[in-house]
């Protein structure tokens, strides 16, 4: 593990979440960066990998057949020459407009990709891994293997782990601020992988970040599940379960219309409110919140 | 010709705390979750295969303490609604 603030290589591997992919260079000149804080979730080069990416320049337009899946965000999904999806992630241009800025064929099962990217985007032969790219392939494999990324910022304190839910704007950075000015460590301000691991709810951090731009690929035991709720006065109220499951379903990051996986996450929703309780966190802006969050899980 | 109904594979159920709960697993839902009663979720069990109001008032007759009348409207307004949501797919067959 590494806390450079950028790391170019001909190979690099991703861990995030407990799954692991390997983007290639599969042209000599061309090289691979990441950007901190992704270089926290370098793995070693022999690590064993779910994904394998092979990366070269060229055409990225995904071709004439229209997407079978338009996500509204910057990725669409077309079908891809074997049986697999094609991913076209696109962006949009300052003059209007937008244009493809790479594509990504993947296999059926999701074990190995080609990602061809527009020159233009590989500026000195050096192309960026990094959001959405990383998220939107770390998002399907996670779901296929019993686990789901939400829109919550997650703190480790004192070797376990709160996990803060909101939309954007409901306060997750500025309460992963908050708790590391109270002596816990950001795992992440944004983005944190959720999954059961022997009947308890573990949380890992993840590199896309919010505000604070924070985030660490360290894994606890969840010991606190909050839907947060900026408030006058620090107060936690239990939510029932059918209300946290949807609570909680509306906050996972999705990125996939493959049927099977979008019950996988169904499925991983329903097993962490089945083990443990989520809470309304309504709190104030300052370290008194934090304390309140320790008080509720002592209690 | 007769209307024959199933429910769309873009929606799971999933019955949690006594809740019960249809997910939309498509990005074109009008909500991305719908309650059931109870009565609602022993219809859409009896949709896992091509089914006709008939056949989904039967259904009700055999499991709840209900009328004729008042089971097929039930069955009526609830296709209709898993109708407007997307929730349901229909074919058309002889008799």
């Amino acid at each position: 593990m590494t806390a450079a603030s950028v790391v170019a290589a001909p190979v690099i591997t991703l861990g995030i979440g407990g799954v692991r992919t390997r983007f290639e260079a599969a042209e000599p000149e061309l090289r691979l960066s990441v950007a901190f804080p992704s270089t926290r979730f370098l793995q070693g080069e022999k690590s064993p990998v779910d994904c394998v990416v092979r990366v070269r320049r060229g055409d990225a337009d995904p071709g004439p057949e229209p997407p079978w899946f338009v996500s509204g965000g910057p990725w669409e999904v077309h079908r891809g020459p074997h049986g697999g999806d094609r991913v076209a992630f696109w962006t949009a241009l300052a003059e209007g407009g937008r244009e493809p800025m790479m594509r990504l064929d993947l296999s059926t099962a999701l074990d190995r990709g080609e990602m061809t990217v527009a020159p233009r985007y590989a500026p000195g032969g050096a192309v960026s891994i990094g959001f959405p790219l990383d998220e939107y392939l770390t998002a399907r494999l996670l779901a296929r293997r019993g686990a789901v990324i939400v829109h919550a910022s997650s703190v480790a304190d004192d070797g376990d782990a709160f996990v803060f839910l909101g939309h954007s704007g409901a306060g997750k950075s500025t309460l992963a601020e908050i708790a590391e000015s109270c002596g816990a460590q950001v795992m992440s301000d944004d983005r944190t992988v959720l999954r059961v691991d022997h009947g308890h709810v573990v949380a890992a951090g993840t590199p896309w970040h919010g505000s604070y731009a924070s985030g660490a690929p360290d894994a606890a035991r969840v010991r606190g599940l909050f839907l947060l709720e900026q408030a006058q006065t620090n107060a936690v109220v239990p939510l029932h379960v059918a209300h946290a499951f949807s609570e909680l379903m509306v906050r996972t990051v999705r990125p996939t219309a493959e049927a099977a996986e979008q019950r996988a996450v169904v499925d991983v929703v329903q097993r962490i409110v089945e083990t443990m309780p989520v809470a309304v966190l309504r709190f104030r802006r300052d370290p008194s919140a934090m304390q309140t969050v320790r008080d509720f899980v002592s209690a | 010709m007769g209307t024959e109904y199933r429910r769309d594979d873009r929606h799971v159920y999933r019955e949690i705390a006594g809740e019960h709960l249809l997910i939309a697993l498509h990005r074109e839902a009008i909500a991305p979750m719908f309650a059931f009663t109870p009565t609602a979720a022993a219809l859409w069990a009896a949709l896992d295969g091509w089914t006709t109001t008939g056949g989904l008032v039967d259904q009700l007759l055999g499991r709840f303490d209900v009328e004729r009348a008042q089971a097929e409207q039930d069955v009526g307004e609830f296709l209709e609604q898993l109708l407007s949501i997307g929730a349901l797919q229909t074919r058309e067959v002889d008799g």
